[in-house]
């Protein structure tokens, strides 16, 4: 029974924006004008293909790093909110440790990652070039 | 564990030669050779000679030791020697040590690898004929012809790439057949080791079961059928052969000699303690067609031989005829026929190292083997002729000379067979071979060593060197004492065959 | 803990009983380490430096292997398994075999990296990839639950990615990696919706438990559902172990691959695959072969391995380029590791036989197949071409390496000289023991036949006159020749030690079924 109010529900929510859509269909006038159809409407004229758009690689650095820590908040946040129980039950060695243990592997990827330049904002040759001839022009 | 010792020491002497520069490697690796020489002397001085070892006769300086245990069957290290398998010992380590001289002329590249081979073969063929289990018998066989691969490809002829892959390609398939034949009788069998009296007997007692529905006496034909494929390309017969004139035109002397003086023995060393020790019966049933296999091999190999103008192929093809001999001496079945047959083992193994080595010697003096091409040679070269033509008397069966005993028991043996149906017609055809051998070795001894001297290529003859000379008149010394005193072999041969013979039948 | 674990093991008296995982963690440990060095001073490269501690630690870590094999840990003879964190892990003697074979390859592909990577920046990269693919490796020989089945796998997996384009600026390289990356997501996929499909079924994700489940034939109105989980985490072993039909990434990653990384990959990675199929398959799935025969896995990788071993075989016969046919051959290889899981019946006598032979064999191929792999390696790195012709007369340039290469292909091919031969006839013999002789007739035929290519290798480098190819050669790279020394010793040595491989082996495997 319970199932009806969810089916309900769905329905529902499936029907206002369609329902919505519809209205507005119907009630609108058309005027189809090319610059409705460009990808900007605030006139600014799109370069290149969508698929040639490419991100400077150490976006993805960062994403990366983010990442990694973003998991790691997700396991320390319910160890964190049982961990006064749990060393009562287990002492502080056994119920602290492991958890030093993951962050201190993580730490090292992290200096090691720091170290190595994937935080620094380093330019590529190529995009050095380009900002020069930009400039010299 | 003077049996483990030798072959320890030849595989040591072996890498030890790899290490040794090229200069001093023919003379090192030949030093080192006369060891295994001495060890094997040593053992038959100490030999007494006590029935077969696979019937369950005594087995002289025997070891056993467990190695694995593989799906329910125990590999073991298990050597030792009886009065079939120390002829050949002796063989072995005598003609390698002539071969490693006789190459001391033609080879003169790579020289330690080349040496290093040698005896790396000469170890395993000795583990061949005194290993006793039938796995470490198949490792010893196999790892043969690893290095004769390499002998005939690195150091031969022209067209040694084809010979030498030819030769692979044949024996390994072979082996193959060979292998998973035998395979299928022992896990019929029900043994507990893959040593080989113990296969033995358990077929003498009909042990035999069932395996995966195939009777007995099926399974007990299709291995025979499968061994004797396997041992066929080996020794070779016709139709099998075509390998072996492919190899022996292109491997360089010394591996000639080696290839028709032992690895050929292999073959019917192993047709002898396989499918004649182990299933008479299926010899018995196969007879006929045996004995048709053997005196083909005797007929076409001597015509093939009487049609060549290569030196070489000449004494490639006529060994095939003489190894038809042998197989005719096994499927007689008597003690002289099977006795002969082993004793021509031996004898033939010294005699064809004796004429690879002559043909070898005018090879190095004059670059050429085609008998148009040269006349007149005995001027020339003297010592070497002579030998040459006592070597050739040998071939023809002289008596006194050790090929006379053997072939003279082999058809004193097969006459009175009643193993073997039409076993006089089956003599007689294959005597005729005699009369064919003496027409090709004497036609051409006669174009090439007498007459007016006359030379197609450009080198001057002169007489050969002694290191050339030495090993063929030592041969020769070989075949001449066998062929006066052939019982110093042949009474242990004959005491390790009888015990074969129980259902046999005549002398 | 289990309080069944009974500790009467000679180490566990002594030692706590988390040491029995040592071998990962010394793993794990020296990729840290590696990182920290390189983060200390990351201008500086220290190619040595680094292959001198990797090397170090795989050795260590090779060692205590070693060491805890021969005392006995966690083997029948000490008290049995030893589980860890609530079951999830096993240290058992099939586990330790493993790892031995793991920590060998990874210690010979160090060695023999360090001469590879000469001149090469991001050393220090290179080297803790392949720690810590190797620490996924020990971790995947342990793991006694589909959870760490599945992370380890992933473990492995993904250093392995990188590895394969490790050479950056090398298209083939590159492309080989793609590839990799994108058929090993899928497989992953697919791997992890079996396992998913298990746990519905059993509501277990404990392989002890899941066998437990199918041994009460409590699952019997889910067969359709089971079938399909087994089906697919059938599928995603077969894509780590580069069985036929999901083999296509192999060829390319092997050979695009920096060699050494090859080497690995189709030694070590191959392994690891194995290790955790048999685990799963003859702990967790064993019971369904009894109660439900509509499931017969086995018969699926009968299918595979037939299928494995022909075209793997055959597929190699036709190639031109060495690497590639090694590639191929590997997948040939696969074939006959797979009659390890073929083999087997409910209940069978033979099951410890069949798939302590298939482990043996493993052992034995992980030394001759990256000694092989190290040739070509030293090959790649003189800049000699990549064909058979290419390798025409080397041997008259490095006779040495040569004879160790004749080794490797005459013992790959199963010639009764070397060590190979005892392992394939170990395989073969027991699957004919077990009622399978027609999967020994398919190996036996197909043994034969990888005879011709792999002597053309031994003919190119051998028997054929250079034909000016080897002018490139300069130097003589220690740690490669080392390496190939090395792997071809023990391959020869293990002709006469086989009983001790082969005995291990089947001890290991046996416990599985006890």
């Amino acid at each position: 029974m319970s199932w009806i109010a969810i089916g309900a529900l769905a329905v529902v929510g499936v029907g206002i924006p369609l329902g919505m859509m519809a209205a507005s269909a119907l009630l609108r006038p058309s005027v189809p004008e090319q610059g409705k159809s460009a990808t900007y409407e605030s006139g600014e004229i799109p370069t290149g293909t969508a698929r040639s758009f490419k991100f400077n690689i150490q976006y993805y650095m960062v994403a990366l790093l983010f990442v990694v820590f973003d998991i790691e908040t997700v396991l320390v946040f319910p160890w964190a909110v049982i961990y006064s129980d749990a060393v009562e039950v287990v002492g502080i060695t056994r119920a602290l440790g492991p958890m030093l243990l993951f962050i201190g592997i993580l730490l090292i990827g992290l200096v090691w990652a720091w170290r190595n330049g994937a935080v620094s904002w380093t330019k590529s040759p190529r995009a050095t070039r380009r900002k020069t001839e930009r400039g010299d022009a | 564990m003077i049996i483990e010792a030798l072959i320890a020491f030849t595989f040591a002497a072996a890498l030890l030669v790899f290490a040794v520069p090229n200069k001093y490697a023919g003379k090192v690796a030949f030093g080192l050779s006369l060891v295994p020489v001495i060890g094997s002397l040593y053992m038959w001085s100490l030999f007494e000679s006590g029935g077969n070892a696979l019937t369950g006769g005594d087995i002289a300086f025997e070891t056993i030791i467990p190695w694995v245990e593989i799906a329910g069957i125990q590999v073991q290290w298990f050597v030792g020697v009886d009065g079939i398998s120390l002829p050949l010992v002796v063989l072995t380590t005598f003609l390698t040590s002539l071969a490693i001289v006789s190459a001391w002329t033609p080879i003169k590249e790579r020289q330690s690898q080349f040496y290093g081979l040698m005896l790396f073969m000469e170890a395993n063929l000795l583990g061949v004929f005194m290993a006793l289990d039938f796995f470490l018998w198949f490792i010893f066989w196999e790892a043969v012809l690893v290095p004769m691969y390499f002998l005939i490809g690195v150091w031969g002829g022209p067209r040694r790439k084809y010979a030498a892959i030819k030769f692979f390609v044949y024996t390994n398939v072979a082996s193959l057949v060979m292998f998973i034949g035998f395979m299928a009788l022992v896990f019929g069998l029900n043994v507990e080791t893959f040593g080989l009296p113990e296969i033995t007997q358990a077929l003498a007692n009909d042990q035999l079961g069932t395996w995966f529905g195939i009777a007995p006496d099926t399974l007990k034909l299709i291995a025979f059928l499968a061994l004797f494929v396997g041992f066929a390309v080996k020794v070779p017969v016709v139709p099998v052969h075509t390998w072996l004139p492919d190899a022996h035109v292109e491997a360089p002397t010394p591996v000639s000699v080696m290839l028709a003086g032992v690895l050929l023995k292999m073959g019917t060393y192993a047709l002898l303690r396989f499918n004649f020790t182990m299933l008479p019966e299926q010899a018995s049933l196969l007879a006929v067609p045996i004995a048709i296999i053997a005196v083909v091999s005797v007929i076409y190999g001597a015509m093939l031989a009487l049609a060549q103008t290569d030196l070489k192929r000449i004494v490639a093809y006529s060994s095939v005829s003489s190894m038809g001999y042998v197989i005719l001496g096994l499927i007689a079945f008597t003690e002289f026929g099977v006795g002969g047959a082993t004793f021509q083992m031996v004898a033939h193994g010294l005699i064809s190292g004796l004429m690879f080595m002559s043909v070898g010697v005018i090879y190095n003096a004059t670059h050429t083997r085609i008998v148009s091409d040269m006349s007149g040679l005995a001027d020339r070269m003297p010592v070497a002729v002579g030998i040459l033509i006592a070597g050739a008397f040998a071939y023809m069966g002289l008596p006194l000379m050790a090929g006379f005993a053997g072939e003279f028991f082999i058809f004193a043996g097969s006459f009175g067979s009643t193993f073997l149906p039409y076993a006089p017609i089956f003599t007689a055809l294959a005597m005729f071979g005699i009369v064919i051998v003496a027409g090709y070795l004497l036609l051409a001894m006669q174009k090439t060593l007498f007459g007016e001297y006359r030379l197609e290529t450009d080198y001057e003859v002169t007489a050969a060197p002694l290191h050339d000379v030495a090993p063929m008149a030592v041969l020769l010394l070989a075949i001449i004492a066998l062929g006066v005193a052939p019982w110093v072999f042949l009474d242990m041969i004959f005491d390790a065959v009888a015990p074969i013979l129980a259902n046999g039948g005549g002398l | 803990m289990d309080p069944t674990v009974v500790t009467t093991a000679a180490l566990q008296s002594q030692l706590p009983e988390w040491t029995a995982l040592g071998p990962v963690i010394v793993l794990g440990l020296t990729g840290l380490l590696l990182l920290t060095i390189d983060a200390i001073w990351p201008k500086r490269n220290a190619n040595t430096t680094y292959a001198i501690v990797s090397a170090a630690g795989a050795i260590i870590a090779l060692g205590i292997t070693v060491w805890y094999l021969v005392a006995g840990t966690g083997q029948e003879t000490h008290g049995g398994a030893i589980t860890l964190f609530s079951e999830a892990i096993v240290v058992d003697g099939m586990a330790l075999f493993f790892t031995a074979i793991f920590t060998s390859v990874a210690a010979l592909v160090i060695v023999a990296s360090h001469d590879y990577l000469k001149g090469h920046e991001n050393s220090a990269e290179f080297y803790s990839l392949l720690m810590f693919a190797t620490t996924g490796m020990a971790l995947m020989a342990v793991s006694n639950s589909l959870v760490t089945v599945f992370v380890s796998l992933e473990m492995a997996s993904l250093p392995s990615y990188a590895l394969v384009g490790f050479l950056k600026k090398d298209r083939g390289s590159v492309e080989a990696s793609l590839k990799y990356f994108l058929i090993g997501a899928l497989s992953s996929a697919v791997f992890l919706f079996g396992i998913s499909l298990i746990y519905a079924v059993t509501g277990s994700l404990l392989l002890t438990e899941i066998s437990a489940q199918f041994a009460d034939g409590g699952v019997a109105g889910f067969a359709g559902v089971a079938g399909i989980g087994v089906l697919m985490i059938a599928g995603g072993f077969a894509y780590k172990t580069a069985s036929v039909p999901f083999h296509f990434w192999a060829p390319e990653a092997y050979e695009g691959a920096p060699a050494p990384v090859s080497a690995f990959l189709s030694s070590a990675s191959k392994a690891a695959g194995f290790v955790v199929a048999f685990r799963v398959f003859a702990e967790a799935f064993m019971p369904l072969l009894e109660v439900t025969p509509a499931i017969d896995w086995a018969l699926a990788f009968a299918v595979l391995a037939v299928l494995t071993m022909v075209v793997g075989n055959f597929a190699a016969a036709t190639q031109e380029n060495v690497k590639r046919m090694l590639a191929y051959s590997s997948i040939g290889h696969a074939g006959y590791a797979l009659i390890g899981l073929a083999a087997l019946t409910a209940g069978g006598p033979h099951n410890g036989d069949v798939m302590g032979a298939a482990m043996a064999h493993l052992l034995i191929y992980g030394f001759m197949n990256t000694g092989a792999f190290l040739f070509i390696a030293m090959v790649e790195y003189w800049g000699v071409g990549r064909t058979f012709e290419d390798y025409a007369g080397l041997s008259q340039k490095a006779p040495l390496a040569c004879v160790a290469m004749a080794v490797f292909m005459f013992s790959l091919a199963g010639l009764p000289v070397f060590g190979g031969f005892f392992s394939k006839y170990a395989l073969f013999a027991s699957a004919v023991s077990a009622g399978f002789w027609w999967l020994a007739a398919v190996g036996a035929v197909t043994s034969a036949l990888s005879l011709y290519y792999y002597s053309r290798v031994v003919k190119a480098i051998w028997i054929e006159e250079p034909n000016g190819n080897l002018d490139v050669i300069e130097s003589k790279p220690t740690g490669l020749y080392a390496a190939i020394i090395f792997a071809a010793v023990a391959t020869v040595l293990l002709l006469p030690g086989f009983p001790i491989a082969l005995e291990t082996a089947e001890a290991a495997a046996s416990a599985l079924f006890a």
